[in-house]
């Protein structure tokens, strides 16, 4: 589904990726890990396609289309969902309002039939039981006092009706409490199939408790420098990401 | 068919007007008149060299559009009325600066006293500021206008609508009007304003409108400005409030070559409140002008001052917000913000609080921000699959839509709503 070979980025002439390798296929939920700095976001960023970052070199292969030479929201139709970090808010636009508009881009660009206003609102009916979420609060200014949960399960809400094949996951346990985490693993989980897969970045293990993944990477300075299962995850949480400092060092 | 320049234009304008004054022609209400004629034309139109019109090319363009002009010329000028705003409601329509009594429609309603005019006898007021050159123009000018008095204690329900429309598809038009609202104690009422132009030779709309509220009175004062994209236009509005009177006033432009608009309002009484709204996004090649000025004369009183912009290629927006706050108006509250949107590089916005406080127990607040469309915002809604060009119309709307929503008469805010999706494409 998604082929990365030696991909290697930059913003203002800092490389941040010097030589991303990873392959992902359709069912597999993949972890990235690493300490503040590694180049955990930029990844993210990269394969949504934000401008602010030069591709110095590498490949990203989607479902055998060139990622890197498609628009923001040619990745979205194409289905590459990111789930921000950092949620923007923009006033006077509301979640319904254009998410409908998404929603019947996407699905013209899919071949599908678009909604109509019942139809999306029968839509989002259901998907809004997936992250418990209130209709007020998608008819709110988007993200405008939301609280951090709020903002994280409209991030789901959202990746739940775009139907993504591939969701990439930003940092999306930051700034969440328990119960919040768990929604929105919830959340991620029922949307799970045998035909999308998932990439979580993340800096802290909690949230792989309740979104298992298939493999676990250590990204750091810019290389993904360690793989493994789930255990990897707890290893590092144990231990922290010194240890495979000082491996990177000696080696 | 001679033709002249746009000053022996407007000479010969006033020469004619009092030629028709009959024996009035010495009355003071005339020699006013004259004084405000003789000072625009001893001093001729403001130039850029006037501080108040630096970057607002209003006389020069004028004097280059009407250079060779004959008023004869506005005369083939046809009036389609399907192509006007459909609305409910008193509708009085001024078609190439001429009263168009076929088109237009006085409702009745009790207390409500609308008064047209259309001979320069009839029209009175002076009471609009007449620092102003094209104000002094108008005065000196105007033979036509609408007057409305709502009595005391008047709840207006219909709202009045004044459609200003010009057609220059023949020849071009000078135009010159004044209204006058009055809106007794206790009384409300809405006044809707349009500038609608047709054609592509400039035309030349100068219009005044003179308000008055009493105290416990509301003014809602509601104007959109469709204005073709080689017209001129000043106008200069007055408000002047009374204690606990409220004037609610939303200006929206769309269209115009160089549009100015003045907008004086006095709070000449405790606990005034004005509302002052506005939203310009001026086409290629157009200049839009607002110049505001708040005067807190007395103690207790709030005005709120919001006014956007966006400017693409070529546009070019000019904001001047004053805000006086007299040694006597202790516990004023007043608020002013400008905000602006520049879309390419060659567009332009000339913006100037100027806060000037005598009082010391006060709370006023000026903002000013000019930037481009938020990249983050752009990019988030871009990452959820729309297209580049949904999303800036959709971040453009909902900038402009905060201004649109000001206006309470929902047949207008949707005209409005049409014409903001026309103008973002």
């Amino acid at each position: 589904m998604l082929t990365i070979k030696d991909l290697k980025a930059s913003v203002e002439g800092n490389q941040i990726l010097k030589g991303i390798n990873l392959e992902v296929k359709p069912g597999e939920v993949h972890a990235i890990m690493g300490p503040n700095g590694s180049g955990k976001s930029t990844l993210a960023s990269v394969l949504a396609g934000r401008e602010d970052y030069d591709i110095d070199g590498g490949s990203v292969t989607f479902n055998g289309e060139d990622l890197l030479e498609l628009a923001p929201e040619e990745r979205a139709q194409a289905g590459v969902f990111l789930a921000f970090q950092y949620p923007v808010e923009i006033p006077g636009v509301s979640t319904t309002n254009f998410l409908k508009a998404a929603v019947n881009q996407v699905r013209t660009a899919r071949g599908q039939e678009e909604l109509d206003a019942v139809n999306f609102l029968k839509e989002m009916k259901e998907k809004m039981k997936i992250v418990d979420i209130d209709q007020d609060l998608l008819r709110r200014s988007l993200n405008e006092g939301f609280s951090g949960g709020e903002k994280k399960r409209n991030e789901i809400f959202q990746m739940a009706m775009l139907e993504p094949t591939l969701s990439i996951l930003d940092e999306t346990d930051s700034g969440l409490d328990i119960d919040a985490l768990r929604i929105v693993a919830n959340g991620v989980n029922t949307l799970k199939s045998e035909k999308n897969a998932t990439v979580v970045i993340t800096h802290y293990q909690r949230l792989l408790d309740y979104i298992v993944p298939d493999f676990v990477h250590v990204l750091y300075k810019g290389k993904l420098v360690k793989s493994g299962g789930k255990e990897l995850a707890l290893e590092l949480e144990e231990k922290g990401y010194d240890w495979i400092k000082e491996e990177q060092v000696s080696a | 068919m001679s033709t002249k320049s746009i000053i022996s234009t407007l000479e010969d304008q006033f020469a004619e007007l009092t030629a028709k004054m009959n024996g009035s022609a010495t009355s003071a209400a005339h020699e006013a008149r004259k004084n405000a004629f003789d000072a625009v034309i001893n001093l001729g139109l403001p130039t850029r060299k006037n501080e108040e019109y630096k970057y607002t090319p209003i006389s020069s363009e004028l004097t280059k559009s009407f250079a060779d002009y004959s008023e004869e010329e506005s005369l083939v000028n046809k009036i389609d009325g399907n192509e006007l705003p459909s609305v409910h409601g008193t509708v009085i329509v001024f078609a190439n600066g001429k009263y168009e009594e076929i088109l237009s429609e006085v409702k009745e309603e009790k207390g409500v006293n609308i008064r047209i005019v259309t001979s320069q006898k009839e029209l009175g007021g002076t009471e609009n500021d007449l620092a102003d050159s094209y104000s002094k123009l108008n005065l000196a000018l105007a033979a036509t206008g609408v007057e409305i008095e709502v009595d005391k204690g008047v709840i207006a329900e219909t709202p009045i609508h004044i459609i200003h429309v010009t057609n220059s598809e023949v020849g071009r038009v000078l135009s010159t009007m004044r209204h006058s609202v009055e809106v007794a104690e206790n009384s409300q009422a809405t006044v809707v304003e349009y500038f609608v132009g047709k054609g592509d030779k400039p035309c030349f709309t100068n219009s005044v409108v003179e308000s008055r509220v009493g105290s416990n009175g509301i003014l809602n004062h509601y104007k959109l400005g469709m204005d073709g994209s080689a017209d001129l236009r000043v106008d200069n509005t007055t408000c002047h409030q009374e204690g606990n009177s409220v004037f609610n006033t939303v200006n929206l432009n769309f269209g115009g070559k160089v549009v100015r608009n003045n907008l004086n309002i006095l709070l000449d009484g405790e606990h005034c409140e004005a509302n002052l709204d506005g939203l310009y996004i001026p086409v290629d090649g157009g200049l839009v002008d607002n110049h505001t000025a708040v005067d807190h004369r007395l103690p207790n009183s709030v005005s709120n001052e919001l006014y956007k912009g966006i400017m693409d290629e070529n546009a070019t927006g000019v904001f001047n917000g004053k805000v006086f706050v007299r040694q006597d108006a202790q516990k004023t509250n007043a608020f002013q913000s400008n905000k602006n949107i520049l879309l390419a590089d060659t567009a332009t916005i000339n913006t100037k609080p100027q806060l000037e406080i005598w009082a010391d127990d006060v709370k006023c607040s000026h903002g000013c921000t000019t930037g481009q469309l938020d990249a983050e915002q752009l990019f988030y809604l871009r990452a959820r699959g729309l297209d580049e060009a949904s999303a800036r119309k959709l971040l453009l709307k909902a900038f402009a839509e905060e201004i649109v929503e000001r206006i309470k008469l929902d047949e207008v805010k949707e005209i409005a709503e049409a014409l903001l999706d026309e103008r973002l494409g």
